[in-house]
């Protein structure tokens, strides 16, 4: 009785989640998955067709072309970010640095502005011979840097999409990475250190194997969160040029919005979507083998 | 001794170069905000202002020019669906919190570990279910549609159950002695004991709000429910603003301020629930 009375509170209190949860993540699905066999455009009547609209998009270029391009600049934005957070969160975690609270404090700064209006201002940073970029260089003698297209280059877009994420982005693992690093107890390190162990071997040996899940955990966020970005794309080059930095997001959107190919768009989520969850599940798989 | 020394130099000279890097583009748009139109853009840069034009907040504010609506209007919306989002995440968080943390049924792990796992996904891969749901409901162009999927979200769910994990359950036993209802033990007990997760989920969702855009940029259609981001993304829309970047600029300092300032004040209690995000493992 005192056990089913419990239950029954607890799912009061939880309902309102399970209810959200319900509306907001499991019926959309669900209802995704229907249109995603479906000859349908959005205000018309869906006619099922089967697996066509799947089997059209393992052919279609365009799409793997996106499939592609958000795993480029995924790569070119991560692999780069974290090393850099790694070694800022190492740092930070230095308890010889002083004020370690005033840095983590600035550099989240990029991390809580928004992506539209710091996206305005890279394009202009971004902007060839007048951009701060390339004024910046020229007062150096940088030359080479003053012409350079960078988001109307198909090379070099993703890399100045991917640049703009790692600025943006950076500090978010950083400040994950520095609680990682402080949560390994002192006095294990301390002990270490008497033992005359040095900086580095403290670190691989005793740390590193502590912060490992975590580190796993803020691989797998950073990653799904990156492949998912819109707004960084959709601000600097819109997907050009010619279809280099048209991401899996952008593809979605064209399709769905702007050609309303509603069913041909809802397979593409789904497979993004179920992409997306198989990535996160064998993380997190790794991750629990390791801990 | 002095190897360590230079191990510490570096350590100082990486995070003040990172630091550079992180608000030096933030840099340049303050002061382009302020500059005259022909100023944005001169080579060399200009980090000083030649001449000074504070009028360049105003136009970006007040002058109409989406379908006369201007961003003022936008940041009003804006700062509305941000407040009733972050409110209403609030008391939800606390209450669902409180049932995960301190109430066993069956299906509880599972269901908490999905309502997590789910926020993890990106948002971009359910923007169309999502927005076949919005439409079906008829919230489709209003600004409700920008509130009510983002009450409730699992980072926050999980923050607060963290949280109320640790209230000793002797408290609420002996005011369920003293015949408290369930809602009472909630309201008395739990709420007032709660302040850092109403102030980490409170900042948390506030700035999700405020600086999402693709969602908006997907269910508003008139101008009218049009958010910050989304009128900023415009501002260069429309033939006499092609190139006024200064307003660009002006209008985009003004955006980044809500939640930088909402930031930099509930600084501690923010950055203590990111720590927490990171207890996941």
């Amino acid at each position: 009785m005192r056990n089913r009375r419990q239950a029954a509170t607890g799912l009061a209190f939880t309902s309102p989640a399970i209810l959200a949860f319900l509306v907001f993540w499991l019926a959309p699905v669900a209802l995704t998955l229907t249109y995603s066999f479906a000859n349908w455009r959005l205000g018309s009547d869906p006619a099922f067709i089967g697996a066509g609209n799947y089997l059209d998009l393992l052919r279609d270029p365009l799409f793997l072309k996106a499939a592609g391009a958000s795993l480029r600049i995924a790569a070119y934005a991560v692999i780069p970010s974290l090393i850099l957070a790694m070694l800022l969160a190492i740092s930070l975690a230095d308890p010889r640095i002083r004020a370690g609270r005033a840095w983590r404090v600035l550099f989240m700064i990029p991390v809580v502005t928004d992506w539209v209006a710091t996206g305005l201002v890279w394009q202009l940073i971004l902007l060839p011979n007048q951009g701060v970029i390339a004024s910046v260089a020229q007062s150096l003698g940088l030359d080479f840097l003053v012409r350079v297209p960078w988001t109307s280059d198909a090379t070099l877009a993703p890399i100045a999409i991917a640049l703009f994420i790692i600025w943006k982005q950076t500090s978010l693992s950083t400040i994950f990475l520095y609680a990682a690093i402080r949560s390994v107890p002192g006095d294990v390190v301390e002990a270490a250190h008497v033992d005359g162990a040095t900086g580095w071997q403290v670190f691989w040996r005793i740390k590193w194997p502590l912060m490992r899940p975590i580190t796993v955990f803020v691989v797998v966020l950073s990653f799904i969160t990156t492949l998912g970005l819109f707004e960084p794309v959709y601000m600097l080059t819109g997907g050009g040029p010619a279809n280099a930095t048209r991401t899996l997001p952008i593809f979605l959107y064209e399709n769905f919005f702007t050609y309303a190919r509603s069913g041909y768009a809802s397979a593409a989520g789904v497979l993004f979507l179920v992409g997306s969850l198989v990535f996160a599940v064998v993380c997190s798989r790794i991750m629990k083998e390791e801990s | 001794m002095k190897h360590f020394s230079t191990g510490l130099a570096l350590k100082y000279a990486l995070l003040a170069g990172y630091l550079v890097f992180a608000l030096l583009p933030l840099a340049w748009m303050l002061s382009a905000a302020f500059k005259a139109r022909e100023d944005v853009l001169a080579v060399p840069v200009e980090w000083i202002p030649p001449s000074w034009h504070p009028e360049n907040f105003a136009r970006a504010l007040l002058e109409p020019r989406f379908s006369g609506h201007s961003f003022g209007e936008f940041l009003v919306n804006s700062t509305i669906v941000a407040t009733v989002t972050a409110l209403a995440a609030v008391g939800l968080s606390i209450a669902v919190g409180y049932g995960f943390a301190k109430f066993r049924f069956r299906g509880r792990e599972a269901l908490l570990w999905t309502l997590l796992g789910s926020t993890l996904l990106p948002f971009s891969s359910v923007v169309i279910p999502l927005f076949l749901i919005i439409k079906s409901m008829g919230a489709y162009d209003s600004l409700i549609a920008l509130i009510i999927p983002f009450v409730v979200s699992g980072q926050a769910v999980f923050i607060s159950r963290q949280f109320l994990t640790a209230v000793p359950d002797d408290y609420l036993e002996a005011a369920r002695l003293d015949g408290a209802s369930e809602w009472r033990v909630f309201r008395s007990i739990i709420v007032p004991m709660s302040g850092p997760v109403i102030t980490t989920v409170a900042v948390m969702t506030f700035m999700t709000s405020w600086t999402m855009f693709l969602w908006p940029l997907v269910v508003e259609s008139s101008q009218r429910n049009f958010t910050a981001p989304l009128g900023l993304s415009l501002l260069g829309i429309g033939a006499t603003f092609q190139t006024d970047y200064q307003v660009w600029m002006a209008g985009a300092t003004i955006a980044i301020v809500p939640p930088l300032v909402f930031f930099l004040i509930l600084e501690r209690p923010y950055m203590r629930g990111l720590e927490a995000m990171s207890g996941l493992k």
